[in-house]
């Protein structure tokens, strides 16, 4: 591989490290608030997989 | 190394790489479907493949892009590296198959086209807790076709070997989308810590072997050759090659390969025309200098293939004195034939 081509491979790699490590902890810190049928009776629970 | 197209040029290896690779595959998706089904019965069949699915395709991603710099650190991962393509496409039809399937279940059974709800679906990209993780696995996996479709070394010819690699390594680009899709997806489903412990891992073993192989290259290109006069560059010890054998050298800008064989040195272009090699980790079999990664052979006096191919290599002036090899860094045009530096009798000769 060419100087040029290994740098440029170099810097792709750095920014996919990035953008995945602040993916990654994204992910971590986040909070997918609790589904709505939390708590509820059965009679009045809604069907999540519609 | 061929001379015409064909859609899979078919030997022994990549048999049993193939065979290898769609085993472990079908096997660890039969173990897995068995051992969900047990623990989750409630689980439909689809929800078991999405899951199975999506697992093996981002274990592969991440085997995958672990190869390149795993090869870089030791020769022992070479075969793997020989039919890394393969690999590659068989990942993305695993993704296709996760993706295909999750489209079914969670998109096909409402008021609108599946794909209308795939990309207008509920989701807040301003809340990571309810970001539309789908859209980030989407384009993750268009970017993976788009590879697989041009991986065959047809694409290669046609767009030339520098921006078939620069198109190539967009595959970072996809893997961040598809540690995004997963970090905000699935860990916001099951907030299990083995999850994101294995997500983490991934990752960090990825690109700690980028940056570990990487570390070895940039010391490569720091070992600078040294002026011997008249513009001629003293690139290493003639004992520094082995018979047979080939080594990578900086000269000023770029690395050439300095090939010892038949009791001379001859210097070529480091980089392989196929897809960039790295010709000085070759050897020389039937004299010819042969590419590591996947057995693309050059002629070390002329940098030609043997016929019928048609790759040539620039070519460097070379000669010995007090028996270091000295190199004139003006590259000849590619196919230009040089006279090997003759290493005496004594093991340090010289040459015109």
């Amino acid at each position: 591989v060419t100087s040029g081509l290994r740098r440029r491979h170099l810097r792709l790699v750095l920014a996919g490290a990035l953008l995945a490590a602040l993916a990654f902890i994204g992910g971590l810190s986040a909070r997918r608030p609790e589904p709505l049928n939390d708590g509820l009776p059965a009679g009045l629970q809604v069907d999540q997989d519609r | 190394v061929s001379i015409q197209f064909q859609a899979v040029n078919w030997n022994r290896q990549k048999f049993w790489y193939d065979g290898a690779a769609l085993g472990a595959v079908a096997l660890f998706l039969a173990v897995y479907a068995a051992a969900d089904t047990l623990l989750h019965p409630e689980f439909t069949i689809e929800t078991v493949l999405i899951r199975g699915l999506g697992i093996v395709a981002f274990g592969l991603l991440n085997l995958v892009l672990a190869i390149g710099p795993l090869a870089r650190l030791d020769r022992r991962f070479l075969p793997l590296l020989y039919n890394r393509r393969h690999l590659g496409v068989l990942m993305c039809l695993l993704g296709l198959g996760h993706a295909t399937f999750a489209v079914i279940q969670f998109h096909a059974g409402g008021d609108q086209p599946a794909l209308v709800s795939l990309l207008t679906g509920s989701g807040n990209v301003r809340d990571l807790g309810r970001f539309p993780f789908e859209l980030l696995g989407l384009a993750g996996l268009a970017i993976l076709v788009l590879m697989a479709a041009t991986s065959h070394d047809f694409w290669l010819a046609v767009l030339g070997p520098e921006t078939w690699k620069a198109l190539h390594m967009a595959v970072y680009v996809a893997y961040a989308l598809l540690v995004g899709h997963l970090a905000l997806g699935v860990l916001q489903q099951e907030r299990h810590p083995g999850l994101a412990a294995l997500l983490g891992l991934g990752m960090v073993t990825v690109f700690g072997l980028h940056l570990a192989a990487g570390r070895r290259e940039v010391g490569l290109d720091r070992r600078a050759a040294r002026p011997a006069g008249e513009g001629w560059l003293d690139v290493c010890g003639v004992d520094d090659v082995a018979e047979g054998r080939a080594r990578a050298v900086m000269l000023e800008r770029e690395r050439v390969a300095v090939v010892r064989h038949g009791g001379a040195i001859s210097v070529v272009s480091n980089v392989c025309r196929h897809q960039g090699g790295p010709l000085g980790e070759g050897r020389v079999v039937d004299g010819c200098l042969t590419c590591p990664w996947h057995g693309y052979q050059y002629r070390p006096d002329d940098g030609c293939s043997p016929p019928p191919y048609l790759e040539r290599l620039p070519t460097y002036r070379v000669r010995i004195a007090a028996g270091r090899v000295l190199v004139d860094p003006r590259a000849n045009p590619a196919g230009t034939l040089v006279e090997p530096a003759r290493i005496m009798a004594t093991g340090h000769g010289g040459s015109p």
